[in-house]
């Protein structure tokens, strides 16, 4: 990589720029954030007011208090966390198989069934027959009715062939002559090269796992079904009748406070799983690695 | 082949029972589909209570927080079976005009004594079908109230020595008046609604449907309501209007309202969160209730809000239609009644001298919080004031309810408070009101002119208007 | 003949020999776009009848007894007076946002793939795809409050004289709002399949443009981006499918009264005014029509694709 990096001053000024307008955007992106937290820590009338920015006035933890003592909030997380672990290796393994055979232009039959994936990602039958579907599989009110409809997005299926097919022929080719069959060749050679690939697309599927609600919106009746997401939406949309409080808790909650509260607390598990896939992003897997 | 099965099964069932069967009546468990409200209720205090007094087991069902009414279609629709529905009125009427609920005149004359004796005829004339057969239980609101004003800031009238205005034209003086001496102020700020029930009083209408020689006709076909309109446009163009009036919600009005920037507030009921922020908020103001308007004649008046809550029901596809209404007919029986929805005097509620219930706290919102969600239907000779113990929680929320209600002598009822929902009006009510809020909101922002008036009931009508028109005039004729 | 049949087979059954696993491997991918993508497909016949949810003893019963109506329900969708409008609203917002938002995140995958400085790297790209994780719900609050009339952008605009803009009610400044919100909130989330993608390209490439004396731009240009573009152009196909859709959920929740000449959309339209909202039939027949444009579209660039620059999705 050394060897790459250019000491002339016209790069200078280049990677200047480029690393300022970088932390503007970061910034930019960070501040909303910011201010939300800086809302969830806030007293009640700095909040109503619309008095807080970006730090908290009159300092309180109630908004936590009162969003992590809620039983439905710990019932939905964990549903969320389930669907979330559960529907990430699922939809993983599918795609990933899907996807390979079609990086393959030898493989016949491949046309038909890429143009199958095309048209099933733009037409769709509607929210009845899914329904009936779901309902004659008997899995409404469950959390299976969440994983299901993500199980294989089209859209990443098509980044996860395009992914495959940017690695170059050789490698296989070179495995299969030193004896390997496909099956060997896959799972030893281009899965671990692929390892950027799988990380990206587990990151797709595990966040919308997470951010999904659309289905449980649909599908479940039950309280506690529910994903966090659903929870959170409807704290969002619906107005909470804090009026029914005690007024001593009510006294230092706003609505707002604990919308922002609970956004946070929900945010927090999703937004560490990027760093973690980070280290995936590596260009030390080089081809160059493999093939020495 | 299918129903062999089921026929198989059930015997089965029934021989595996038999022995069990104890001298006691094994009641099943009751499976009830409700409206959305944030919380759990199978996991409840009051669903609890509910089960302990009443011996049911019950498993409540919740719909969803948007499109309601289009999922409880695809889950009856589907076969999704449920012994109670304790749904909104658009909903029952859509059930009902399919077909799918179960008549409940036997029902209630053999297991329903509460549910006849203590919801009053008037009432089930609501959820009476075409066929003169009761459809549904009807649960209306807990207590006839004013739930709409315009609070202004007594402070601010005082220090500028202007007297609490009467009709609108003083009003607007008053605002001017604010708006000259106190430029940073936002002088009136409003929600996007159709009518302004106070204002609306200045200019001798009350109502959606007002009554006119004999006929009923919609708010926005009078003539009176294009004065209206062209006051608030007018209101706005001089400034007086806050500028984000298009793009106002809860939040934005809370937060200019509670930093104490708002000198008038049209107040949307007593649990109007705004309002609710501000008092709660320490600012030392005083909030005046304006009385309803006088208009040229020196009429006033108000709505009073009494319609139509929500119905329970049940669908034809119901297992237990019998244990339903019994059921439901328990809860009605006095001492359960109370319990259930405002639980023990001495440890939840108190009543003091005059008769009034107030509520104890935390513990009443502890245990009782959700109770009106559980309720098919209440004891419409009493439940008015043991309801009063909810209002009474904050001082807040008892503040605003008294400051509305203050002018109860002024307030009308609504002529179509009796109308069963008459399948057509049914059908357009949503469309036509987001028509006619988006219109209005347009004129006062002036994007349109209030000279098109016309045009835009001629519009109105052909989207639906003229057949809701005629729906209502209708039944009011043959009433 | 009988030999070359056989020897057909025989070479068939090489092939099969050889490839079976790519078969095996389409097996559940296939069973689950059959099974949960297609079947359902059942449901888009609404479309061209006058469905009642309870005309038969059941759902799926009433979906085959209801009667059909040929074009009607599309007939009431194109026949509307706002028909034109709205699809012209449609159109605009979504070319506005593929114009200007569609190259936005390669730019930010190309500037964090120039940042040598590893932390820096990781922070910035783990803050710049945070607002993807916020709803369109919140993002409106935080907006609203920013933009208003007393907002602190009018008061800074006013403060340099420039006056105050009504954003969420000037019907050309709104439209740009609806472009740049959604910019903020999905380009750092876009830019992470890029990173991906970059990390594929062949470092060997980089030291020979290097060893040939080639500048920082020269690499990007002639290495980075030919890299990438199957990434880019699939992308770009994707986007395509969803041209009539203009990311309605967004204008639903951000749009008020005033500013429907240029915003309403077909989607919002059709919510806004409860056309779908019970009727399933219309709520079809508006999503067959998008499904066509955006299958149509998909198909036909990618025809184009493959004849110009011999790259195709298939």
């Amino acid at each position: 990589m050394a060897a790459v990096t250019q000491k002339s001053g016209g790069d200078r000024v280049l990677r200047v720029i480029n690393v300022a307008l970088l932390s503007l955007l970061g910034l930019v992106c960070l501040l909303p954030f910011v201010h939300m937290a800086a809302k969830s820590l806030s007293g009640r009338a700095a909040v109503s007011a619309g008095r807080v920015a970006f730090w908290p006035i009159d300092w309180t933890l109630s908004t936590y208090r009162y969003v992590l003592q809620d039983d439905l909030f710990w019932r939905t997380f964990q549903n969320s966390a389930f669907i979330t672990i559960v529907g990430t290796l699922l939809a993983l393994t599918i795609t990933t198989m899907a996807a390979y055979p079609l990086s393959k232009p030898g493989f016949k039959g491949r046309k038909v069934i890429l143009l199958l994936y095309v048209f099933s990602m733009l037409f769709y039958g509607g929210m009845i027959s899914v329904y009936i579907l779901m309902r004659a599989l008997n899995l409404l009110n469950t959390l299976w009715c969440q994983i299901i409809p993500l199980v294989l997005s089209q859209y990443n299926l098509f980044i996860m062939k395009t992914f495959f097919e940017g690695l170059p022929e050789a490698i296989e080719e070179s495995a299969r002559i030193d004896g390997a069959g496909p099956a060997r060749t896959l799972v030893s050679i281009v899965l671990p090269l692929s390892l950027p690939s799988l990380a990206t697309i587990a990151l797709f599927y595990a966040v919308a796992y997470w951010n999904g609600y659309y289905h449980a919106m649909i599908f479940v009746t039950r309280a506690d079904a529910k994903p966090l997401q659903l929870y959170l939406y409807e704290m969002i949309t619906t107005t909470q009748n804090l009026y029914e409080l005690d007024p001593a808790q009510a006294a230092g909650l706003s609505s707002s406070g604990i919308q922002a509260a609970a956004i946070v607390v929900s945010s927090i598990p999703i937004l560490i799983v990027y760093p973690f896939l980070q280290k995936y992003f590596v260009h030390g897997l080089t081809i160059g690695s493999v093939k020495g | 082949m299918k129903k062999t099965l089921a026929l198989f099964l059930a015997m089965l069932l029934l021989l595996c029972a038999a022995p069990l069967a104890t001298a006691e009546e094994e009641l099943p468990t009751l499976r009830v589909l409700g409206t959305y409200n944030a919380h759990d209720p199978n996991n409840d205090p009051t669903a609890t209570a509910i089960e302990e007094k009443t011996g049911y087991h019950v498993e409540y069902f919740m719909l969803p927080v948007e499109d309601d009414l289009q999922n409880l279609l695809m889950q009856i629709g589907g076969g999704e079976k449920y012994d109670i529905l304790r749904i909104s009125e658009t909903m029952y009427l859509e059930l009902l005009s399919n077909g799918m609920l179960l008549p409940l005149d036997d029902l209630l004359a053999e297991y329903g004594d509460n549910l006849t004796t203590l919801i009053t005829k008037d009432a089930y004339t609501l959820t009476t079908g075409e066929d003169g057969k009761i459809y549904g239980i009807p649960m209306m609101a807990e207590r006839a109230s004013i739930d709409s004003g315009v609070v202004v800031r007594g402070d601010v009238l005082e220090e500028l020595g202007l007297d609490v205005p009467t009709t609108a034209e003083e009003f607007k003086a008053v605002l001017q008046a604010v708006k000259e001496a106190k430029p940073d102020m936002i002088p009136f700020l409003t929600k996007n609604e159709a009518r302004i029930g106070v204002i609306s009083s200045g200019f001798g209408f009350y109502f959606d449907w007002n009554e006119a020689d004999g006929k009923l006709a919609n708010q926005i076909e009078l003539p009176a309501y294009r004065e209206y309109l062209a006051y608030m446009a007018d209101l706005y163009a001089e400034g007086l209007l806050d500028p984000d009036i298009a793009v106002n919600n809860e939040t934005t009005r809370t937060e200019k309202l509670s930093s104490g920037n708002v000198f008038a507030y049209a107040c949307g009921g007593w649990t109007d969160s705004p309002l609710t922020a501000l008092i709660d908020s320490g600012l030392d103001v005083e909030l005046i209730y304006l009385p309803p308007f006088t208009d040229e004649q020196g009429n006033a008046g108000i709505k009073k809000q009494q319609a139509l809550n929500n119905v329970s029901c049940i669908p034809k596809t119901a297992e237990n239609p019998e244990h339903a209404v019994r059921f439901m007919n328990r809860k009605l029986d006095e001492d359960v009644f109370t319990y259930i929805t405002i639980g023990t005097e001495g440890e939840t509620f108190t009543i003091d001298e005059e008769g009034n219930y107030w509520p104890i706290m935390p513990i009443f919102t502890e245990l009782r919080n959700n109770a009106w969600w559980y309720l098919n239907s209440f004891d419409m000779t009493c439940y008015g004031d043991m309801w009063m113990a909810r209002t009474r929680r904050t001082e807040a929320v008892a503040e605003i309810y008294d400051g509305l209600n203050q002018y109860e002598a002024l307030a009308v009822s609504n002529p179509t408070d009796l109308c069963p929902t008459l399948p057509v009006v049914a059908e357009n009510k949503a469309a036509l009101e987001t028509m006619v809020n988006d219109y209005v909101l347009q004129v006062i922002v002036g994007v349109r002119d209030v000279a098109d008036h016309d045009a835009f009931v001629e519009e109105w009508r052909a989207a639906g208007g003229q057949a809701s028109a005629d729906a209502y005039n209708e039944w009011y004729q043959n009433r | 003949m009988q030999t070359t049949l056989s020897r057909r087979r025989t070479r068939l059954g090489a092939y099969l020999r050889a490839n079976w696993l790519y078969y095996a491997l389409s097996v559940p991918g296939l069973v689950y776009v059959i099974g949960y993508k297609l079947l359902p497909l059942v449901g888009l016949q609404l479309a061209f009848k006058d469905f009642s949810i309870f005309a038969g003893d059941n759902i799926l019963e009433s979906m085959f007894v209801s009667p059909w109506v040929g074009m009607q329900h599309f007939e009431k969708i194109f026949g509307s007076a706002d028909f034109w409008r709205l699809l012209r609203n449609t159109l605009t917002i979504s070319l506005m946002k593929l114009v200007v938002l569609f190259p936005i995140p390669i730019l930010v995958a190309l500037m964090l793939n120039e940042v040598r400085c590893r932390p820096f790297q990781r922070v910035t790209q783990t803050l710049i795809y945070m607002p993807h994780f916020i709803s369109w719900v919140v993002i409106h609050g935080i907006f609203l409050t920013m933009l208003s009339a007393n907002g602190i952008l009018n008061r800074v605009l006013e403060a340099l004289d420039l006056g105050k803009t009504s954003f969420y009610t000037d019907p050309i400044a709104f439209r740009w709002l609806l472009v740049f919100t959604e910019g903020w909130k999905e380009s750092g989330w876009g830019a992470i399949v890029y990173l991906a993608a970059l990390t594929g390209i062949d470092q060997e490439l980089y030291e020979a443009a290097y060893v040939d004396g080639a500048g920082r731009l020269r690499r990007i240009w002639h290495v980075t981006l030919p890299g990438i573009a199957p990434v880019i152009s699939l992308m770009l196909l994707l986007r395509l499918g969803g041209i009539l859709e203009a990311g309605y959920g967004q204008i639903l929740i951000m749009y008020n009264p005033t500013v429907y000449s240029t915003a309403d959309v077909l989607q919002t339209y059709i919510y806004r005014t409860g056309l779908g909202k019970l009727d399933f039939s219309s709520a079809t027949a508006l999503g067959l029509f998008e499904s066509l444009v955006g299958f149509v579209l998909i198909v036909s660039c990618n025809g184009v694709s493959r004849k110009a620059f011999g790259r195709s999705l298939w």
